[in-house]
Formats: structure tokens, C-alpha cells, sequence
């Protein structure tokens, strides 16, 4: 290359990198001066539809404001894709942005997770913003009064508000009255009667249930857990308590508990057992095959939304609604209940725009921007056609009003539909909700975990139960308790003490490359390899080969520097955290070894996720062996070469996301591709990714497929071997297996060292598939370490725990390397040209 | 290792049906990518996309069905001429292509809704719980199911100030038209128990164009229009349908045509250019472009309304449904930003890592220094750290220096060399004898000369494939943007693309049109840079 064409090729370069470089201005802001944006973190994605049009209200009246007096600022609500299937149950996204100083001014946030996340000190205390407005007297002021009080308790936490409800649901029994008049479940006047106490509904579930001639499951009575009720719904229909009182114990194995996760599992044997429910249930599809509405399921226990959607895909089902029934001595004790969840809008404790965010809230909870939401969508499901049933509002008056107007006052609407609208609403006074604790996220998974466990019969209830509680309540203990320890709130001695580390490092390394009489020193103590043991570099005696050090530095110098801004420094700062409580938000406390004893005593995920990782090393073999074959294959002389490398290279390529959906679709137990073929052969496939005995096979499989990727290294082994030692085998009369064996594979070998060491360190960091695809799930069957340990830091926020767990696997995969290496020494073969 | 002349076949073979597989998921990517929603959540299998018709008339019934009916093959065979019957005696208004259709769809509800038991044995008692389910809502819902025809709803206009108003609602839906094609069309107007329409009855035998006209009165000045929105339910037909506006003296025409896909009601909103067009949110609407003065002498308080549907050719229908979800994408998704984004890093990335990794791979194999072989084994040692030890201290760097939500943490990073690259290269530079280091040397040339002029020519091979593979590293790269962006506008492809397919999840033929948009590009450059992909790896040159 010529000088001046280097200096064309670089002026080229980085005036195209900064032609690249994205500006971070929309090129158009409507209006001038005084601009506030608000960013709102919404569920899905950017503001759309009604909720859109009620925001765009709130911009033009603060444009109008503006208008009439300048010093007021014009709003701008920014929403986009946030990335997160939602923040609550996904808010990797959303504790980054509070961590990097960043956070959305509004979220819309899972109410019930409020207090966990108010509790860590994310979110800001909306009690002085509520207290202003009362004071001030303005109107639409935000009130305590105006709202269910289970709506508004949930969003509270330690006497402080921290959410303001905007969203509520509940749940109640729905059942199929054409089913229930078959199977004879009426009363005196022939109308279907719904079960209102446990032995009723078991007595339905198994009148109701049909099987075909093979025994297998096609119509069902109740499935406990389709729809949504979950063992919180079984455990309050039993009078139970998930939860003391004072908040500090946790009553998840409560005999009221116990015996309704009894129950449960007792109704899923009455319907066949749960496994073969599950595969019944795998068929299920949405929409106008939901098999609520295509009377696959005679009754089931959902939140108010489904019926929202049976206007949309069920109008001429014959329904209605009744309240979750009870045992009977508690029913007639305690009378009906239900459960609510819902969202609030919450205020992140660092939003930079705090005010206008309060402003936003008000304003979308006032009577005028419901008004506009609800007429935003009556307007566009009537112009579709459809019958509009507005959702639960938090706000009473608003919610019968919203039903006065828009269900019962609307001649159009059927009479099931306002029945059962009504039947809801009727609830909600006697709805509960869910414990308001620190440790909420933790014990509604182990709620749920417990569960399954004790359906898939892994454990009794009352062992299962036993095991939640004991995590949840540990959990709980650390909360109120935390481990003593001291504040790390200045980092000045962890760098002088990194710096002084790096100097002695370098000047012990100096002075071994240099002076052999210090290098003796060195093998005197430490036994280090032999080789070469005399040996001093170049340079060191002569003087002309001096001159090089410094070249040599400087141009290793991005490395050094890189190593120890990113490698050194960091590895460091992890080893410390892993010995503190950390949660990014707040600044690490010195606990010692607790997280380490934690992890290895208590922590019974944690073994889960190793051995779940360790099975995943069955992958490892069948993966080089495949890539290799592929390899060999297209090591061939053949046409189109290029054509065909790019075709087994294409799985690589597709990107994870996409290879996802795909591949989710290829595991669908009922219609996916894989099932579909085996059913050619008259083969009941698995249910794949929705079972916990599959879930890890099936991601073999998947990754099995994605072979290909690992040709590259084994293609260039391949050619990288003489054809000189062929030719020399060939001329002894070797076959080909016997060429295989005696010349490709040894002259191989340290490829596939190399190839093996990779995939075993990529084995042990298994994270996208699990991240992407299923989440950890079924029963935590592929919670693998990394992803875990991901969860730790990015979702519960215990990036001092995460440390921990990363420096262990680290230690893991540095004894397994040294291991392979070490034993490789007996059957690798380097060549000798 | 050279094989037989024999084994050529197999070999062949062996490639033929490993390409299938390995390809498939392109192939089920692409053909995705061109379905519509409803091809997919069916109970069977269809891997290639359904042909759109364009039909010359509608209504009309679809005598397609995307799922296989249900039961045994003799039981349909029995049951369909009943269920034919007792159908044209409940609806004689049926022609046979409905009363077919109709019959199938009614056969599949009941076959969801029949206790087993019914489907072995006689007849009768299948045809008797079929005559007891067969309420007229029953039917008129089976009805709709196949039947597809073009209906117009309420049409609505908005004001610059948020004023939004529905249109000459007081008229009958099919009175607010006027219609200029009769010879092509009729406007009936019909409803629901809970909508009225207007339905138009074409036969584009008789013309090519449907045009109707409205003029309207808006509540506002019509110079303060800001978009007109008007719900229609097609008919599936793949016609085109075009917009004109007279408002305020002038005439608009939309850019963009929509098209008569799918049967379900849809809103089709035009809009006049505004700061929504650059934003990020989602383009529901298509952008009004003014072609000269009005034609019509229009009030200051009028506007007319113009609809066109044009009708297509078969070809032109399959173009249709190919591009449909490709132009829904870029609609929801600000694509060349990201696309922008994506480039940026791709190329930072490439000319630092190439420029650093194998100035620091001279370094290490080359030059003689001391701790060269202490740094060296370090540097192999830090490929073993799980990249979750650094990522939160990583985290912590970043943000502690300002560069949380920047694309800094994405692409600085490669200055500071990549160690497995610089492996990869350091096995290649050792195989460089020593000679034309050391003529150089004594031409008098540098370090930094002799990296520049001798040993960088010299990997070339090697470089490229590292360019690639960075290439697909930093365009593929999710968990970064994952971390270290808050802000949509600074989202790479690759992370937009998730974040797509989160918003997007119950229509995956959205996430595959945007997968294919992405993913072309990385197969482009493999296909024509895969031979430096095998040449420059190679791992030997480690010798004990």
C-alpha cells in the first residue's frame, strides 16, 4: 500500500464512521422552546391506540397552557420498544436504566411487584406529590378515598405510596351452561347451576370430563390451573394466609395451603392425572379455537379479560359466571371471594423529570383521559364490529360508571355479557390481593414452583410447600436482618491497591525475563516448566536487541492497557463484590463468605442450575462429531463448493431471535414440524420444550442443528494437513477409513483440543436459548448457571451474589481447562514441519 | 484424503439432504416472512405460503380451508351431503360454492363441540346433534366465517388540535358515498347488532376501478385537517385501493397504496406530513402528498374524499402478499435507523479490531520483549473467564465515564484487541520466516514500517476472516445493546429486532420479515467470503 492511498483509506474511513454515527435528535420537534419529554416505559412496546390518543390530549393542553402562560413547559411523552416481555417479570431493562443513571420518568409496573422494587429504592415515594395536590386544591387531585382498597394497599409499601393503581382484574368461575345442562347440573328450573363449594366442583369435574376410545382426554371438566387462578386463588378459597400479619412470616406451607395444593392435585387425578392433562392442554390454541369457546373445557376460573375476549371470539357460547367456589364450612363462614392484580404508574427514584411525570399520572388517571381512553376504544371495537366491554377500572365511580355507560345501558349488549360483567365487579369489594412484601417477585415463583412440583408428584404438597417456605422465608429474614457489614463507599484504596499489584507484578515478571540469577530464584520456589529454564530473552545481555522492547510494548500496549482497564481491574472489583451485598443500586456492604455459604448450603436453584448445565455437556461430543462430519463432507472435491458451504453455514447465520420462533415452532407438541413427522410414523412425539423431562434434549437437538457454525476451524485443520502424508498412506495401501484414522485424526488433534476446550467453556455459559425461548422454565428444567446467575444481577438485582456464582464457575471451568490441557499432552499430536 | 469415484454419489446425496436441513430454516424463514397471521395458527402443517387470488368479483366464499377437517375420511364423506342439506333448507339464499364452503365449516365446529361417541357408529345421532346445535346464530357465524366481502365503515377526521370527529355519520353507510362507477359497483348497506356498513358488490369484469366520492363537512376549519381515517373490512382480494383528498383548496394523493388483505376490520388512516413521520412510533398511517390545486370548488369547512380500488392481476395479488408484511415492518420499526446504527458498529468494530488485534498479535509473535510470554499466557487465560465475572464491573466502567446508553461500551472495546483474533493471527504471523523480516530490518525500516509493509500484507487471508467474523459478531451482537441502551434510537438491528418480536409476539410473520431483512445481508458476505473464512484459520503453528 502506498502512503498516500493509507491516508486516503483512513481520511475514508473515519469520515464514513462519522457519517454513520446516529444523531440523537428526531430531525423534527414540533414545537420551540421549553420542550420537557417525559419517557414512559410501557407495557409492549410504544404508546399505541386509545392510551396514545389520551397522551397526545396531555401534550396539546400543556401546549395550551404554554399559550397562555409561557413559562410553563410544553410536554412530550417519549415511548418506544422497551424490550422487556414486560418490566416486571423481565426488568433487565429497566434496572440497567435505573443502575446507569437513566431510568423512564413513568413506568407502568405489575403492582403487586411495587413494594419489592420500593423496598430496593427504585421507585420514589409519591406521598409529598399526592400531599401537594390535596393541599393546593387541584382539581382531579389524586385521592387514597377514590380508589378499591385493594388496589391502592398493593401499591404501598412501609406506610409510603409508591404506585398509583391504573389498571385492576379479578377472577371468578366460568363455565359452559350447554355442558353443564347435559351433564345434569341443574336446577328447578332447568338452568345450569354452578358449583359452589370443593366437593360440588370435583363432583363436576368428573360428571364432565369424556375420553375417547383410546382413553385419552377430549373434553375436560375443570382444569385447576388453565386460565388463571394459581394456588394464591385455592389457598384464600380455603381461608388461608400466604403471609402473617406483620410481614415477617411466611405461611406458604400453612395447613390451609397445604390442603388446597392438595386439592388441586386431587383434581387433576380426577381428570386422568396431570400429565395427561398437560397433554391435552398442549393442544390448546387461541382465538376462535380456544378451547373454552370450542367446549374443550366445561368451566375454568380467569380474570375479567376473557370476557372482553369471548365478545370478540364466543358471542353465541352459552355462559356465565359464578364466584370461585369454597369449601363449604368457608363459604358459608366467610361468604365469596376473589383475587385482584392490576398495574400503577410509578416514578423511578432517579427520573430526571419528576414533576412533569406527576403531572402525566394525574392527568391519566383523571375522569377526562379515561373518558377519551374508553371512548378511543368503543370507537374502534364498534367500528370493527365487535362488542366493547371496557376493562376494570382501580377507581370505583369511575368503574360503575364506565359499566353504567358502556354495558348495561347499551342495548346492544347480550344479557350473559352484562351478567357476567357484573358478576366480576361484584367481587371485586371482596377481593384480596396479594402479600405486599419485599420479597414478593420470590414468593409468588416459589408459589408457583411448589406447585408444579407437587403435581408432577416430584414431592408431596406438603414437602413442596415446606421447601418454598423455608427459601422465601430466608429470603425474608436477610430482608429484615441483613447480614452486618461495612459499607464500601470509597473505591481510592481498590485502585492503589490494583496499581501496586500491577507494578510488583511487572517488576517480578522485568526481572524474570531479564536476569537469570532471579529466574533461578524463581524455580527454586515455584515448580514452573523446565524448558528452557536457562533461557533470558533476546536483548537482555546484548544491547543492540534493546531497541526492540520498546516497539514490542508499544505495540502490545492496546492489549495492556485493555487488560487492565477491562480484564485485570475488573476480574478484581468482581472478586471483592462477591464477598458483599450489592444490589447496583445502593453502595456494596463487606459481608464476608455469606454469599458463598448461601450459595453451596441453602441455595437448592443453584445446584439445580449446575446439574441442568452438566447434562447440557452431553451436547459437547455430539457436536464436534457432527461438525466434524459436515467438515469432511465438504472437504470433498465438489461443484458449487460455495453454495453448499453457505447452506450448512445458514444456521449459524439466522439470528437467535429468529432461530427461536422457529424452532418453538418446530418443538409445538400439537402441529409443530417435529411432532408432525413422527406422527407419519405413528409415534406420540413429547411435548418437547413444555416438558421438563425433554426441555433439555430438545435444546441438544436445536443446537445440534447449528453444527454447521463449527466448521470453519475443522475445514481449515483439514486443509492445513499435507497432502504429502495421503499420498505417503496411499502408496502403502491404506483404505480410506484406515487414512481417517492413521493420518486425518492424529493430524488433527489439536484441533480438536482446541474445539473441545471452547465447547466446553461455551457449554458452561448456555444463556440465549434460555433467555429467549423458555425463560428457565418448565420447572426451572432449563434454569442453566448462567442464566441463573443473569437473573441474580439483572432481575433480583443481586449482583454481589451474581459475582459469587460467576467466580465459582470460573473456578470450574479454569480446573476443567487446566485438566484437558494437562491430559492432552498424552494424546495430542503436533506436526513436526 | 481422497475418495473413491463410487462414493461420489453418496457424497452428493449426503450434501443434498444436509442442505435441506440445514437450509430449512431460511427457507421456513422466508416463506414466513410472506404469510398472513391466520396461515399459522392452524393445527396443520403448511410450510409454503398460500396463493392469493384476485378475485374478479365479492362477495364470494372461500372455498379454501387452512386447516384439514377433523374426523375419519368416511365420516366426512357421509356427513358433508346431510350438513349441504339441511343448510340450503335454512338459507336458501346460498349459492353452492357457499353452501359447500359453509357446510365445511359447520362440520368443523360441531366436530369440536360432538361427544366422541358420535363420531363411531350410525348416522343419526350425529345428525340429530347437529340439527339441535344449528341455532341461526350458529349458522350466521359459519357464514361468516368463509364469506368475504368489502365492507366501508364510519369514516373519521382529525383536527391539527386533537379534535376527532366521525363524518356524515348521520347518513346510511352507503349513503355517504357516492358512487362514481356503477357499471363496476354497488354500495348496499347492511349491519350487525352492533355496526352498520356499507358493502360494495363488484365485478371487475366490467372495469378496473371502483371510484367513489364523498364530500363532507368537518366541525373545524378544513385547513386544520390533520389525518382521515376510514374503517374497512377487505376481502382478502389483494386489490389495490388508493386515496385522494381535496381539503383547503389543495389536492392530496397517497403516497402509498394500501391493499385489500386479509378479511379482518382495519382502520386505514392518512395523514398529512407531520413530526410523527420521523419519530420512531409505529406508521400506522400513509403520508398525504399535495399534486396541485383542487379540482372541485369545496367550502372552507368541506373536504372530499376520493377511494380507489384498483383491481390486480394474479402476479400483481402474489407481489401484494409478498411485500405486505416487509412494508408492515419498516411501518413499525424506524429500520434504516437502526440499520444505520448497525453499519456504525460494524464498521468501528472491523477497522479496530483488524487495525489492534494484529498489531497486538505482531507483539506477541515478532518481537522479542520482556513479559511477551507472561502477557501472552495471560491473555489465553482470559478467554476462560466467563464473560459474566466482568460484566457488571464492565457495566460499572462504562457508566461510571458517562457512556451508559451511548454506543461507546460497543465498539471502543475492539481497540483494546480481542484475544482469541489476536490468537488466530499470532499462529499465523509465527509461520512468516524470518527473512524478509530481517532484509527489511536492514533496509532500515521500523517496527512499525515492517508490521505496516511486511507482515500485514502477508495475513491478509487471515484478516479477512477475522473481518467477517467480526462482521457477524457486532451485527448479530444482542446482549451489548441489551445492557448498555436505553434509548430506541440508539437500538442496532439486531437488538431492534428483538425488541420487535416482544412487541410484536402474537405475529411472527412480522418478527421472519424482519429476521430475512437481516439476516440477507450477513449471507451475502459469507457467500462471497467464504474461502477466506477456511484460509485464514489456522491453529498450527502451536507447537508444544
Amino acid at each position: 500500500m502506498g502512503k498516500r492511498s493509507t491516508i486516503l483509506t483512513a481520511i475514508l474511513v473515519v469520515v464514513g464512521l462519522w457519517l454513520l454515527y446516529p444523531s440523537r435528535q428526531y430531525e423534527s420537534v414540533p414545537v420551540g422552546e421549553n420542550v420537557v419529554e417525559i419517557t414512559y416505559m410501557g407495557p409492549g412496546g410504544a404508546l399505541s391506540g386509545a392510551a396514545e390518543d389520551a397522551a397526545r390530549e396531555f401534550e396539546r393542553r400543556s401546549l395550551e397552557a404554554q399559550r397562555a402562560d409561557p413559562s410553563k413547559p410544553v410536554y412530550r411523552i417519549i415511548s418506544g420498544q422497551n424490550a422487556a416481555r414486560d418490566q416486571t417479570s423481565d426488568p433487565t431493562r429497566f434496572l440497567v436504566s435505573v443502575a446507569g443513571g437513566m431510568p423512564p420518568d413513568v413506568i407502568y409496573f405489575d403492582r403487586f411487584a411495587t413494594a419489592e422494587w420500593a423496598a430496593r429504592g427504585a421507585f420514589a415515594p409519591l406521598d409529598p406529590y399526592i400531599g401537594r395536590d390535596i393541599k393546593n386544591n387541584i382539581p382531579n387531585a389524586i385521592r387514597r378515598e377514590s380508589f378499591y382498597p385493594a388496589a391502592w394497599d398493593e401499591g404501598m409499601f412501609d406506610g409510603r405510596v409508591y404506585g398509583i393503581p391504573n389498571a385492576i382484574d379479578n377472577r371468578a368461575l366460568l363455565y359452559n351452561k350447554d355442558l353443564l345442562i347435559r351433564a345434569g347440573f341443574v336446577d328447578k328450573n332447568g338452568e345450569a347451576k354452578p358449583p359452589r363449594t370443593w366437593d360440588e366442583l370435583a363432583e363436576y369435574t368428573k360428571k364432565l370430563c369424556e375420553r375417547n376410545e383410546k382413553g385419552k382426554l377430549v373434553r375436560a371438566g375443570f382444569l385447576p390451573n388453565y386460565g388463571n387462578a394459581w394456588l394464591y386463588m385455592y389457598g384464600w378459597m380455603n381461608d388461608g394466609k400466604f403471609l402473617s400479619e406483620d410481614g415477617r412470616t411466611v405461611l406458604l406451607n400453612a395447613p390451609e395451603v397445604v390442603e388446597a395444593l392438595a386439592y388441586i392435585k386431587n383434581l387433576y387425578d380426577i381428570s386422568g392425572g396431570f400429565q395427561d392433562v398437560l397433554s391435552f392442554q398442549a393442544a390448546f390454541q387461541s382465538g376462535v379455537l380456544d378451547p373454552f369457546v370450542t367446549g374443550k373445557v366445561a368451566m375454568k376460573i380467569d380474570g375479567y379479560w376473557s370476557i372482553v375476549n369471548l365478545a370478540l371470539v364466543g358471542r353465541d357460547l352459552n355462559f356465565a359466571v359464578a364466584p370461585p367456589p369454597r369449601p363449604k364450612h368457608v363459604l358459608d363462614s366467610k361468604g365469596d371471594m376473589s383475587w385482584t392484580g392490576g398495574w400503577v404508574y410509578a416514578i423511578p427514584a432517579t427520573a430526571k423529570n419528576k414533576d412533569a411525570a406527576w403531572e402525566f399520572i394525574r392527568f391519566m388517571m383523571s375522569k377526562d383521559a379515561i373518558y377519551i381512553r374508553l371512548e378511543a376504544e368503543r370507537a374502534a371495537a364498534e367500528a370493527e364490529g365487535r362488542l366493547y366491554i371496557p376493562r376494570q377500572e382501580p377507581q370505583p365511580t369511575v368503574n360503575e360508571w364506565a359499566f353504567e355507560k358502556y354495558v348495561k345501558n347499551n342495548p346492544q349488549m347480550p344479557a350473559k355479557f352484562a351478567e357476567a360483567a357484573k358478576a366480576y365487579n361484584d367481587l371485586l369489594p371482596v377481593s384480596k390481593f396479594r402479600p405486599v412484601t419485599p420479597v414478593g417477585q420470590l414468593l409468588w415463583n416459589e408459589h408457583t414452583t411448589s406447585t408444579e412440583t407437587a403435581l408432577y408428584g416430584t414431592l408431596s404438597p406438603q414437602a413442596a410447600l415446606d421447601e418454598g417456605t423455608a427459601t422465601v422465608q430466608r429470603a425474608l429474614d436477610r430482608f429484615h436482618s441483613p447480614p452486618r457489614g461495612n459499607e464500601v463507599t470509597t473505591w481510592t484504596w481498590f485502585i492503589i491497591l490494583y496499581i501496586v499489584l500491577l507494578i510488583v507484578i511487572a517488576t517480578v515478571v522485568y526481572y524474570f525475563d531479564t536476569r537469570l540469577g532471579f529466574r533461578r530464584a524463581i524455580y527454586r520456589v515455584l515448580p514452573l516448566a523446565r524448558k528452557n529454564r536457562d533461557a533470558v530473552i533476546e536483548g537482555a545481555r546484548g544491547g543492540y536487541m534493546r531497541s526492540q522492547w520498546l516497539g514490542g510494548l508499544v505495540c502490545a500496549s492496546p492489549w495492556i492497557v485493555g487488560f487492565i482497564i477491562f480484564g485485570g481491574g475488573p476480574m478484581l472489583f468482581s472478586l471483592l463484590i462477591s464477598f458483599t451485598d450489592f444490589d447496583i443500586l445502593s453502595a456494596p456492604r463487606l459481608i464476608g463468605i455469606d454469599n458463598f455459604q448461601r450459595m453451596f448450603t441453602e441455595d437448592r436453584l443453584f445446584w439445580v442450575a449446575l446439574s441442568n448445565t452438566l447434562y447440557m455437556v452431553i451436547a459437547v461430543p455430539l457436536g464436534l462429531v457432527a461438525s466434524l462430519g459436515i467438515a469432511l463432507l465438504l472437504n470433498q472435491e465438489i461443484k458449487a463448493m460455495p453454495m453448499w458451504r453457505t447452506f450448512f453455514y445458514l444456521p449459524a447465520i439466522v439470528p437467535m431471535v429468529a432461530a427461536s420462533v422457529l424452532w418453538i415452532w418446530i418443538f409445538n407438541p400439537s402441529g409443530g414440524l417435529l411432532n408432525g413427522a413422527l406422527e407419519m410414523i405413528s409415534i406420540e412425539g413429547p411435548r418437547w420444550l413444555q416438558d421438563a423431562d425433554w426441555s433439555k434434549p430438545s435444546l441438544i437437538l436445536m443446537g445440534l442443528w447449528g453444527a454447521g457454525g463449527g466448521m470453519i476451524i475443522w475445514l481449515a485443520g483439514l486443509k492445513s494437513i499435507p497432502t504429502s502424508l495421503y499420498e505417503a498412506a496411499e502408496v502403502d495401501g491404506a483404505s480410506t477409513m484406515q487414512q481417517f484414522w492413521h493420518v486425518t485424526i492424529p493430524q488433527l488433534t489439536p484441533y480438536i483440543l482446541f474445539n473441545l476446550i471452547m465447547s466446553l467453556i461455551g457449554t458452561f455459559q448456555i444463556f440465549a436459548q434460555a433467555y429467549i425461548m423458555t425463560q428457565g422454565g418448565p420447572v426451572n428444567s432449563t434454569t442453566f448457571y448462567v442464566y441463573y446467575l443473569f437473573n441474580h444481577a439483572f432481575r433480583y438485582g443481586n449482583m454481589g451474589y451474581a459475582s459469587a456464582m460467576a467466580w465459582v464457575l470460573f473456578v470450574i471451568v479454569l480446573v476443567i481447562t487446566v485438566f484437558q490441557i494437562k491430559f492432552s499432552k498424552k494424546w495430542v499430536h503436533y506436526g513436526t514441519d | 484424503m481422497k475418495l473413491r469415484r463410487g462414493s461420489r454419489a453418496v457424497i452428493y446425496l449426503t450434501l443434498f439432504i444436509g442442505a435441506i436441513v440445514f437450509s430449512f430454516p431460511f427457507v421456513w424463514l422466508v416463506s414466513t416472512s410472506v404469510k398472513v397471521d391466520q396461515e399459522l395458527f392452524t393445527a396443520d402443517l403448511n410450510i409454503l405460503p398460500q396463493r392469493p387470488l384476485a378475485r374478479k368479483h365479492s362477495p364470494y366464499f372461500e372455498k379454501r380451508r387452512l386447516d384439514a377437517l377433523s374426523g375419519t375420511a368416511q365420516r366426512q364423506a357421509e356427513v358433508l351431503p346431510k350438513l349441504r342439506e339441511i343448510i340450503r333448507e335454512r338459507k336458501s339464499d346460498l349459492d353452492e360454492d357457499g353452501v359447500a364452503a359453509v357446510a365445511d365449516e359447520v362440520y368443523a365446529k360441531l366436530a369440536s363441540l360432538a361427544p366422541a361417541e358420535l363420531f363411531k357408529g350410525p348416522l343419526d345421532p350425529f345428525i340429530a346433534f347437529a340439527r339441535t346445535t344449528f341455532t341461526d346464530v350458529f349458522l350466521n357465524e359459519q357464514i361468516a366465517q368463509r364469506k368475504r366481502s368489502l365492507l366501508l365503515g364510519p369514516i373519521r377526521t382529525r383536527s391539527v388540535d386533537l379534535q376527532d370527529v366521525g363524518v356524515l355519520d348521520d347518513l346510511a353507510p352507503a349513503k355517504r358515498w357516492a358512487n362514481q362507477t356503477p357499471k363496476v359497483a354497488t354500495l348496499v348497506d347492511d349491519s350487525t347488532d352492533v355496526i352498520k356498513f356499507a358493502r360494495i358488490e363488484y365485478d371487475f369484469r366490467d372495469g378496473d376501478t371502483i371510484h367513489l366520492s364523498s364530500t363532507a363537512a368537518t366541525p373545524f376549519d378544513a385547513s386544520k385537517l390533520q389525518r382521515v381515517q376510514i374503517r374497512i373490512q377487505p376481502d382478502d382480494t389483494w386489490h389495490d385501493v388508493n386515496f385522494e383528498l381535496q381539503a383547503a383548496g389543495r389536492k392530496y394523493r397517497a403516497v402509498r397504496r394500501a391493499m385489500l388483505a386479509g378479511y379482518e376490520w382495519t382502520t386505514l388512516t392518512w395523514q398529512f406530513p407531520s413530526a410523527d413521520d420521523t419519530s420512531n412510533k409505529i406508521k400506522t398511517w400513509t403520508v398525504l402528498e399535495d399534486i396541485g390545486p383542487a379540482t372541485d370548488m369545496l367550502a372552507s369547512n368541506q373536504i372530499k374524499l376520493g377511494l380507489f380500488v384498483n383491481q390486480t392481476s394474479d402476479l400483481g395479488a402474489v407481489y401484494n402478499k409478498t411485500i405486505r408484511n416487509y412494508e408492515r415492518t419498516l411501518d413499525q420499526i424506524p429500520f434504516w435507523r437502526y440499520v444505520r446504527v448497525s453499519l456504525f458498529l460494524v464498521f468501528a468494530n472491523i477497522v479496530l479490531t483488524l487495525l489492534f488485534s494484529s498489531l497486538i498479535a505482531y507483539a506477541f509473535s515478532r518481537i522479542t520483549w520482556p513479559g511477551r510470554d507472561f502477557c501472552f499466557v495471560l491473555m489465553l487465560a482470559t478467554m476462560m473467564i466467563p464473560g459474566q465475572v466482568t460484566m457488571i464491573p464492565h457495566f460499572l466502567i462504562w457508566k461510571s465515564v458517562g457512556a451508559y446508553n451511548t454506543l461507546t461500551p460497543l465498539w471502543l472495546g475492539a481497540a483494546f484487541g480481542s484475544p482469541f483474533f489476536i490468537f488466530l493471527l499470532r499462529q499465523f504471523m509465527l509461520g512468516i520466516p524470518r527473512d524478509l523480516e530481517d532484509a527489511a530490518r536492514l533496509d532500515g525500516c521500523g517496527f512499525l514500517r515492517i508490521y505496516w509493509h511486511v507482515i500485514l500484507p502477508l495475513v491478509r487471508p487471515s484478516l479477512a476472516a477475522i473481518a467477517i467474523f467480526t462482521f457477524m459478531g457486532a451485527w448479530n451482537d444482542f446482549l451489548g445493546p441489551l445492557i448498555y441502551i436505553a434509548d430506541q434510537r440508539l437500538y442496532s438491528l439486531a437488538f431492534g429486532l428483538y425488541a420487535f418480536s416482544v412487541q410484536v409476539s402474537n405475529s411472527p410473520t412480522l418478527t421472519m420479515a424482519a429476521s430475512v431483512l437481516m439476516v440477507t445481508p450477513v449471507i451475502i458476505v459469507f457467500f462471497l467470503a467464504q474461502k477466506y473464512f477456511v484460509e485464514g484459520v489456522t491453529l498450527t503453528g502451536m507447537k508444544g
